[in-house]
């Protein structure tokens, strides 16, 4: 007897339909798996047969084989478990064709027969087209944000079956979650001191500018960062979508209301690997950090501590919002749209302060502000000194803006950003700056000196002219960019 | 073995490993430098060291003989040998060292370059130590002038150019001036040998002028080296809060003479009249004055470096409007910003740019 179930299988953040053809036929038992598995899915073998009996049904004495299709993909992973089983209870005549036609499985099973859930339901399930999906109960909410299949959650084999067979009916999904208010981004009004980075706060949300923090340690640089997320506006559908497909592709717990709308914010630390950053890995291609915090911000606190490996690996995903991750078995591509916030010591000794001040000789300074690329560095539109506050204003100085204040200034600004076509003013093409932030005459006049006495650079004069465009839209100054603007963005 | 020249001895005397400065000393005055090298190396040969010399380009003088300068033949801690480039008789002008730390402010090297350069004009070689920071702006500034040769004297041997970054300083020097050591060509820049060498400055300087130093800093053995042989020593006062003035401020406090500019010196030196102060200088500042919030951000900053972010904090402008008095300010010579640091810069003051 033969019989076909389909599943699928993880590839980064896509799912890839597969087929689980099972073979039963007389002859010496036994029992393979073909159709290039890897080790997590080669021991289905085992986990099968050990459901299957705690499941109170008689392993069969035949010869079983079965061929995951088609046998190009390799496949990862348990998630085949189900298809596997259930493929099993079709070919030996335990199930009716019938019960499973239009049918497709999700889940691991555990020796007990219990059905567990596997990472990455979202695009698994994504990948599906049969009218009905069966994954585990714990994953039915993951599943139904699909929207396109019945879904159908089991906690045990032996349930599969009854419901199959028409004995029980199908579970009852999980209940929703009472949904935990997720934890709010810290508050800009906690914030005392600090006008200039405030300042540079907000002009990153507003026109997503990469911002490089430079001060000593406990000057707050972590703190200000923080506070960036709740800057953004909330994700869109699209990229709360991907978001969530990245999450749950990446095996990380989902928010109450499963789709993620909460603005990404990830602070790897320094010891981070390259695959860890950028994605791949032994097991599956998992999405690395910069993926992870797609749509929102991603924090590198002790920049200078990163491989220079690493920090060389980013510059690509920042110019093209994505990242393609080639290995042998296979190229994968990541969306990798972020916000790069960077904090990093002024010298060795941290301290810094003004030329002379510190204890950090010449050379040890050089070489400290080498571990940097210059290439890297030009990456950051916003580069901001950051001193340690007063103690005036730690101590009883009036409190600052707040968080929604700022961010509806920042909504704004962005509103005018895609009036002219871009999502955000960083993306503002070269060329058509002259039409899209046009420069007031004391603007030219200040730029003018500026290039003269070569304190810019040609490829600073555009990052210059973004940054003053953005501060121009959040001072809603209108369409011309003001000798003001241009002189703050010179900062 | 060839004929060598008695002056090849000497240089493969202070060549041999473990041979330092007071030892060659000792050894030179008790014998001619081809007896002291057969008591010291009878079997091996000379002639490497001295090619090595000649390759180069270096020339040997010694203690006694012909050519060697008389202000160190007088000294109490002679260099018995010394390898040079460039024009020995640079030693005949006045001399003045200007010295100081390298790790310098911005003013440190301001004021360094321009004392280089106005007592350079004056008629006066500069004498300094080829390192990073003060020595090499007062070198820059004298080259800059160019009336008076510049003196330079190095810890390395004359081949290792140290610090790397003065590659084009050190020929520059050899080529307008001479560059003079006691370490042997092929000698790496050992630790110990920058006291020694900085007591070569004090005993080639008719006066020493430090321009900045830190609290404890290489300059005190350039100070304690010229106290022992009488030479007057100045210093540039700076910020009393600035921690790379810390080691000036004391030499004033203990009653050094202040040297305020190029005149301070040459009064020390009794050159007096040497040099005219130039009057467009100081007192005509053509800077159109600052006005409103650029006013305000100018007495907040005073002559201590601050960061945008200092300033922000101190006059309580809105950011944007203390960057546009900040654009206003340096596009009008009043302020100057290095890396994230902001100063105001000095009326009439000659900035050395790097």
């Amino acid at each position: 007897m033969i019989a076909t179930i389909p599943s699928s299988t993880l590839l980064g953040i896509d799912g890839e339909p597969v087929a689980v053809e099972v073979h039963v036929s007389t002859g010496l038992p036994g029992f393979t798996i073909v159709g290039l598995p890897d080790a997590a899915c080669r021991e289905s073998r085992d986990r099968v047969r050990a459901a299957w009996i705690s499941s109170g049904l008689k392993w069969p004495q035949q010869r079983m084989t079965v061929n995951l299709a088609p046998s190009s993909v390799r496949k990862g992973g348990a998630g085949v478990d189900l298809a596997i089983a259930v493929g099993l209870l079709v070919a030996v005549d335990e199930l009716p064709a019938e019960a499973v036609a239009g049918c497709a499985f999700l889940g691991e099973l555990g020796l007990d027969g219990s059905v567990r859930r596997v990472p990455g339901i979202v695009p698994l399930v994504d990948a599906l087209n049969e009218a009905v999906v069966v994954v585990p109960r714990s994953c039915v909410r993951e599943a139904v944000l699909v929207a396109r299949h019945g879904v159908r959650g089991v906690d045990s084999l032996t349930e599969l079956v009854q419901a199959l067979r028409g004995d029980a009916p199908w579970p009852d999904p999980p209940p929703e979650r009472t949904t935990r208010r997720p934890r709010p981004h810290p508050d800009l009004a906690d914030v005392r001191g600090h006008h200039l980075a405030r300042l540079a706060l907000e002009v990153s949300a507003a026109g997503g500018h990469h911002l490089l923090l430079v001060g000593p340690p406990g000057s707050g640089k972590t703190m200000l960062a923080r506070r960036l997320p709740g800057l953004l506006p909330p994700l869109e559908r699209d990229d709360a979508v991907q978001a969530t497909r990245i999450r749950s592709a990446a095996g990380l717990p989902l928010p109450p209301g499963v789709l993620v709308t909460e603005v990404p914010f990830r602070a790897p630390h320094h010891g981070a690997s390259m695959v860890s950053m950028i994605g791949g890995g032994t097991y599956g291609m998992r999405p690395g950090e910069i993926s992870l915090a797609h749509g929102g911000v991603l924090m590198l606190d002790e920049m200078a501590e990163f491989p220079a490996s690493v920090l060389d690996a980013l510059r690509q995903p920042l110019e093209d919002g994505a990242v393609r991750v080639c290995r042998a078995r296979g190229t994968v591509t990541f969306p990798a749209r972020f916000l790069l916030v960077g904090a990093t010591n002024p010298c060795p000794c941290g301290e810094g302060g003004p030329p002379g001040w510190c204890r950090c000789s010449e050379a040890a300074r050089a070489r400290y502000s080498r571990r940097l690329s210059g290439p890297l560095l030009d990456r950051f539109d916003l580069r901001v000194p950051v001193a340690r506050p007063d103690v005036g204003d730690l101590l009883g100085g009036p409190p600052g803006e707040s968080t929604a204040d700022v961010a509806a200034r920042v909504a704004l600004a962005r509103e005018r950003a895609h009036a002219r076509g871009v999502a955000c003013n960083a993306n503002l093409p070269a060329p058509s700056l002259d039409e899209l932030a046009p420069l007031a005459p004391a603007a030219t006049l200040l730029l003018d000196h500026v290039l003269r006495v070569g304190a810019l650079s040609a490829r600073g004069l555009h990052r210059v002219r973004r940054v003053a465009r953005t501060l121009a839209d959040l001072a809603g100054a209108g369409d011309l960019v003001d000798e003001e603007h241009i002189a703050t963005a010179l900062l | 073995m060839r004929d060598l020249p008695s002056d090849a001895y000497a240089a493969a005397l202070a060549s041999l490993p473990a041979m330092g400065p007071r030892r060659l000393l000792r050894l030179l005055r008790a014998h001619p430098p081809e007896e002291a090298w057969a008591r010291e190396a009878p079997a091996a040969d000379p002639e490497r060291a001295w090619q090595v010399c000649t390759d180069a380009g270096i020339q040997v003088v010694v203690l006694g003989r012909d050519g060697y300068p008389p202000r160190l033949a007088d000294d109490p801690e002679p260099p018995a040998v010394l390898f040079t480039r460039g024009r020995l008789d640079c030693l005949h002008w006045p001399t003045a060292a200007i010295v100081g730390t390298r790790r310098c402010s911005r003013y440190g090297r301001d004021v360094a370059h321009e004392l280089g350069a106005d007592l350079a004009a004056a008629g006066v070689a500069v004498v300094s130590g080829l390192a990073l920071g003060i020595d090499g702006a007062a070198h820059e500034g004298a080259l800059h002038s160019g009336s008076a040769p510049p003196v330079g004297v190095v810890g390395s041997g004359l081949d290792v150019v140290y610090p790397r970054r003065h590659r084009s300083l050190w020929q520059r020097v050899a080529d307008a001036g001479v560059l003079l050591g006691e370490a042997p060509p092929g000698a790496a820049p050992e630790p110990w040998r920058f006291p020694a060498r900085n007591r070569i400055i004090a005993a080639l300087a008719d006066a020493v002028v430090v321009v900045e130093s830190h609290a404890a800093g290489g300059s005190r053995h350039t100070v304690d080296a010229a106290e022992q042989r009488d030479r007057p020593i100045l210093a540039v006062p700076g910020p009393v809060r600035s921690s790379s003035s810390a080691g000036t401020n004391e030499l004033l406090a203990q009653g050094a003479a202040p040297a305020r500019d190029a005149g301070d010196v040459l009064v020390a030196l009794s050159l007096v009249g040497a040099i005219v102060r130039d009057p467009s200088r100081r007192d005509l500042d053509r800077r159109p004055s600052p006005t409103g919030a650029a006013a305000t951000l100018l007495d907040a900053i005073g002559w201590q470096p601050a960061t945008m972010a200092d300033l922000v904090a101190r006059t309580g402008l809105s950011p944007m409007s203390a960057s546009l008095a900040v654009a206003h300010l340096q596009r009008d010579g009043w302020l100057t910003s290095r890396g994230d640091w902001l100063e105001q810069v000095v009326p009439g003051g000659r900035s050395a740019e790097r």
